[in-house]
């Protein structure tokens, strides 16, 4: 998955400990560890929203675009 | 990709539905339990008790025939019974199948592919009960018209509106469990999400 999810980066600049931002936005810690590892399908726009708002940041710092070599290379990437 | 998902808190209104289905498939696992075992009680007794009359009209003969035939022998009782007996059987598997849905349901196990499995087999068991009766009606009549004399002996075909009923609303069943099976899949996309 090209997508990379830095949320476990922004806890550290942050210096925020993930129960502390699990009971913030309402989920438990098991799925923002699994949200951390980007072992989801998905994020809700209100999950990034409460996650965004507690740590002061914007959705562009926890998600990164990484194309694969193989995206970059095929025809329309570029 | 494939971790599951810990199921997030909820607020006491978005439960709400699911407790009452929970309460009221806790009555339909009982109200099954009740089926299982009453309805081959009730029918073994029926089959002892009945008049030769009400047992005749079971087997689908036609009014008029009835008062000629001859009164029924004790292995008559028998055999008609057990092949009466085949289509109740098919619908008692039925009904276990239901159960265990109804079960699965009380567990608050609403959208997973046990459930919708039980469900469809529910509905097929039921299916086959309705054409298992059509069938046992006809060996029946025979069955029971067998000690009349030559030529007055009858084979009786008939469907009647409950038979249609019946399909009908095993198919009705089957497809509100395909209708199912697409919740369950919504739902399985649904967990992936944070």
């Amino acid at each position: 998955m090209p997508i990379v999810v830095q949320l476990d980066v922004m806890l550290a600049r942050r210096k925020v400990k993930s129960r502390e931002l699990a009971e913030h936005v309402g989920i438990t810690e098991a799925n923002l560890s699994l949200l951390k590892q980007g072992k989801v399908k998905g994020v809700r726009f209100e999950t990034l929203s409460s996650i965004c708002d507690y740590l002061q940041c914007q959705p562009g710092d926890l998600l990164v675009y990484e194309p694969s070599e193989r995206e970059e290379a095929a025809p329309g990437a570029g | 990709m494939s971790s599951p998902l810990v199921s997030s808190s909820r607020s006491p209104a978005a439960f709400r539905p699911a407790l009452r289905v929970r309460r009221i498939s806790h009555w339909m696992v009982w109200a099954c339990r009740a089926l299982l075992v009453s309805l081959p009680v009730a029918f073994a007794a029926y089959w002892v008790v009945a008049s030769d009359a009400q047992l005749l009209a079971l087997s689908q003969l036609p009014a008029q025939v009835i008062p000629s035939v001859a009164s029924l022998a004790p292995w008559q009782r028998l055999v008609g019974g057990v092949v009466m007996a085949v289509p109740l059987g098919l619908l008692l598997v039925g009904v276990w199948h239901a159960q265990r849905c109804f079960a699965r349901f009380a567990q608050g196990q609403v959208f997973t592919a046990e459930a919708t499995a039980r469900l469809r087999r529910f509905a097929g068991w039921v299916a086959a009960a309705a054409l298992g009766a059509l069938l046992a009606g006809v060996v029946a009549s025979v069955v029971l018209t067998w000690n009349n004399p030559p030529g007055q002996r009858h084979l009786a075909i008939g469907i009647g509106s409950d038979h249609v009923f019946t399909l009908f609303f095993a198919g009705l069943v089957w497809l509100m469990a395909a209708v199912i099976g697409e919740g369950q899949a919504l739902a399985e996309e649904n967990q992936g999400f944070v």
